[in-house]
């Protein structure tokens, strides 16, 4: 969203510094025009709720089929009221934004943004690029393991997460991924009766000869 | 007292079996709770696919104990190096680490020993002399009173929401939602399965609380880089008990913490760490040395920390009494309890009398052991925090996956947490809390089924929820508290009015 924000401002900067002459400092916006850059912020702002307002349409549609020939509420009421619930707090959470926003058009640096915004963590601290690169690392893993068997997928899971997390001595990282998917499986697959995925063709036959060599088959 | 004696009688007969999963869960309730990594909740939930190849009792006291010791164990670390282990012990750095600071740090770690133990003594009697009581009264207990508790339930994890009431409402909305996915419990009725079989099966609350509670918050850490306060670490570590002359001089703020956290944890919508925060506040406010709490007083340590423990005893009442979880991690409980077919309720007392009394009895020897082994190993369990991060991140997720797959043996569970843990990520990011989301999708569907059954045995009649004289009275009580969440509500939406309290503005993680 800073981003984006930034990307107007500049070309906003742009369009004076044109007819203020090049190198022009940064100019004062009048307060019209502060009002329509913040016009696209409040909208991305409720997105989320906007998309979930959609949403809660797409859902309704369903509760139509919902019937049934014993009596009482039927099993169309409770889903309703919930879908009906949450619209309503989408469109009271977008009229509250668009009210802070109104009301913060004097307010100070997008710093505070936040955690006005009720962020429930300091995203000061966070990487968006990590984040995704975690996300990513998740659902792959949980696809290694449909394809490779549990313990090939999580030795090499373990492996990369812990270089990407900045532990690159191989000498321990190696052996703990090796200690962690072996041990890991023999506890749950032996012990505990858990059938963990074998994979597919070569990696199912892998694992299996593992399992058999460890004595968890 | 046949209780009590019930009690005697499983603690004699516990098998040395019985005795080990004790002392392995307290250490492990030590180790999570003073790792910042791990959550007490996050500890129950990763250690139940352990409990699926053992027997009920077995599973469940392991359960307990992880539960209690991790109430407890991050306050060592809190009070030495300004690190909280868990997000209830953050109310004791304030005063923790500042006597620390001031050279007391053994006197403030034998204050949380105390409080812990006296706050786990509390759990216990309340479990073993109020629960049979409570079950009596709810064998009177129909289908209506049941909804309206519930009802409660819901609305309290709304009136103590941390800021927007109206965010809130939404997460709660959401998990409940997720919750009528599925086939209907009481029609029979298939709903929002667009033709999938996995959501045919119906999402279960747990792969959504391990999404949330554990890969979630390696998902998070991991977008920090796992970035972290570099406290020295310190040479010694001593505690000293605290004599009987102080301890009656601090007895008022014991009794507030262990009353605040006994109350507070029967509230689904209030766990250890609300109780502690709140704890802390009255002693604030209204404690006979609230001028010194903030300043290094050990009033400041212990209420918190009391009320942390006590809140046990206070969730596990309604858990086992009226299938009602109090806490997540008695949410976890719950179901760890249903996948051994064990169904509790007012009846349980009748049923399975021997699991009961195992449980209070283990919940005893859990708070003593606590104690102990917390007293004898604070040392190496400082030295812990040396195990990077990055490393308990990795257990958590290999623990996660395991944990969501082992439910039903399915992979699609492992989706299902995978995909809250992320969508968990960005409503955080929003601003939406994660808490509400959960106990939504957990009360939720106990709300619809009671409310069905009770509409349909009363042929439709609404009147049935006041005219029965309990649920009469619990409606009453029902609209006292939602005059409470209307009047926050209201007083949120009105412009520049300061929402917390004057504390330090450490924000406490998901419970």
């Amino acid at each position: 969203m800073r981003d984006i924000q930034t990307d107007r401002a500049d070309h906003s900067d742009s369009s004076r510094t044109a007819s203020g002459g090049p190198g022009a400092g940064p100019v004062q916006m009048p307060a019209a025009v502060a009002v329509d850059r913040r016009k696209p912020r409040t909208w991305l702002k409720v997105l989320p709720e906007l998309v979930t307002l959609v949403l809660c349409g797409f859902l309704w549609l369903p509760t139509g089929g919902f019937t049934s020939t014993i009596g009482g509420p039927g099993p169309a009421l409770y889903p309703r009221v919930l879908i009906a619930l949450l619209a309503l707090s989408m469109v009271v959470r977008i009229v509250q934004q668009v009210r802070e926003d109104r009301r913060g058009i004097a307010a100070e640096d997008a710093d505070e943004a936040p955690l006005e915004e009720g962020a429930e963590f300091d995203a000061s601290l966070m990487s968006g690029r990590r984040v995704a690169v975690a996300i990513a690392l998740s659902v792959g893993y949980v696809f290694a393991t449909l394809f490779l068997g549990w313990v090939v997928a999580t030795f090499v899971f373990t492996i990369v997460f812990l270089v990407l997390a900045g532990k690159r001595n191989l000498l321990i990282v190696v052996p703990t991924a090796l200690a962690l998917s072996v041990g890991l499986a023999y506890v749950f697959v032996r012990i505990v009766y858990i059938s963990l995925p074998t994979g597919v063709g070569p990696f199912d036959l892998a694992t299996v000869w593992l399992f058999e060599l460890l004595g968890i088959y | 007292m046949e209780t009590l004696s019930g009690v005697l009688e499983a603690l004699t007969s516990f098998s040395l079996t019985l005795w080990i999963i004790l002392v392995l869960g307290v250490i492990t309730g030590l180790v999570v709770g003073v790792l910042p990594g791990l959550t007490f909740v996050m500890g129950v939930l990763l250690i139940l696919p352990f409990t699926y190849g053992m027997e009920p009792e077995v599973g469940l006291v392991l359960m307990l104990a992880v539960y209690v010791a991790g109430t407890y164990g991050g306050a060592i670390t809190s009070i030495l190096l300004h690190i909280p282990g868990e997000p209830n012990n953050v109310p004791l750095l304030w005063d923790g680490y500042t006597m620390t600071r001031q050279g007391r740090a053994a006197e403030a770690l034998g204050w949380a020993a105390i409080a812990a133990f006296a706050g786990g003594l509390v759990a216990w009697v309340m479990l073993t002399f109020a629960a049979k009581p409570i079950a009596t009264v709810a064998l009177k207990f129909g289908q209506a009173e049941y909804f309206v508790i519930v009802l409660l339930g819901l609305t309290s994890v709304l009136a103590l929401a941390e800021r927007s009431v109206t965010r809130s409402l939404a997460a709660l909305i959401v998990g409940m939602l997720l919750a009528t996915v599925g086939v209907d419990d009481v029609y029979g009725t298939v709903r929002f399965d667009y033709g999938s079989d996995i959501l045919r099966d119906g999402i279960d609350y747990l792969p959504v609380m391990v999404g949330i509670y554990a890969l979630g918050h390696v998902l998070i850490r991991f977008g920090e880089n796992f970035a972290a306060e570099n406290a020295p670490q310190p040479g010694r570590v001593k505690t000293t008990i605290p004599g009987l002359r102080a301890l009656r001089e601090r007895s008022g703020s014991m009794g507030r913490g262990v009353a605040v956290g006994s109350l507070m944890g029967g509230v689904p919508g209030a766990g250890a760490t609300v109780a502690s925060f709140v704890s802390y506040g009255l002693e604030k406010q209204f404690g006979k040395d609230r001028g010194e709490v903030g300043k290094g007083s050990p009033n400041g340590v212990i209420a918190p920390q009391a009320s942390s423990t006590a809140t046990v005893g206070g969730a596990f009442i309604p858990l086992l009494v009226l299938g009602i979880p109090g806490s997540a991690a008695t949410a976890v409980i719950l179901g760890a309890l249903l996948l051994h077919n064990v169904q509790p309720g007012p009846q349980i007392f009748q049923t399975q009398p021997e699991l009961v009394y195992t449980i209070m009895a283990a919940l005893l020897v859990s708070v003593v052991l606590m104690f102990i082994v917390g007293l004898a190993a604070s040392g190496p369990m400082v030295r812990l925090l040396k195990v990077p991060e990055a490393y308990v991140a990795v257990l958590i997720v290999l623990f996660a996956y395991i944990g969501a797959f082992a439910i039903r043996n399915s992979i699609s569970d492992v989706w299902i947490m995978t995909l809250f843990a992320v969508l968990g990520f960005f409503m955080q990011k929003w601003g939406y809390p994660l808490a509400p989301l959960v106990l939504g999708a957990i009360l939720g569907p106990l709300a619809e089924r009671y409310f069905t059954t009770a509409m349909i045995s009363s042929g439709n009649d609404l009147s049935i929820f006041v005219t029965r004289p309990i649920s009469a009275v619990l409606v009453g009580v029902w609209v006292v508290v939602l005059g409470f969440l209307v009047y926050r509500a209201v007083r949120q939406s009105r412009p520049s009015t300061p929402s917390k309290t004057d504390a330090p503005t450490d924000t406490p993680a998901a419970r």
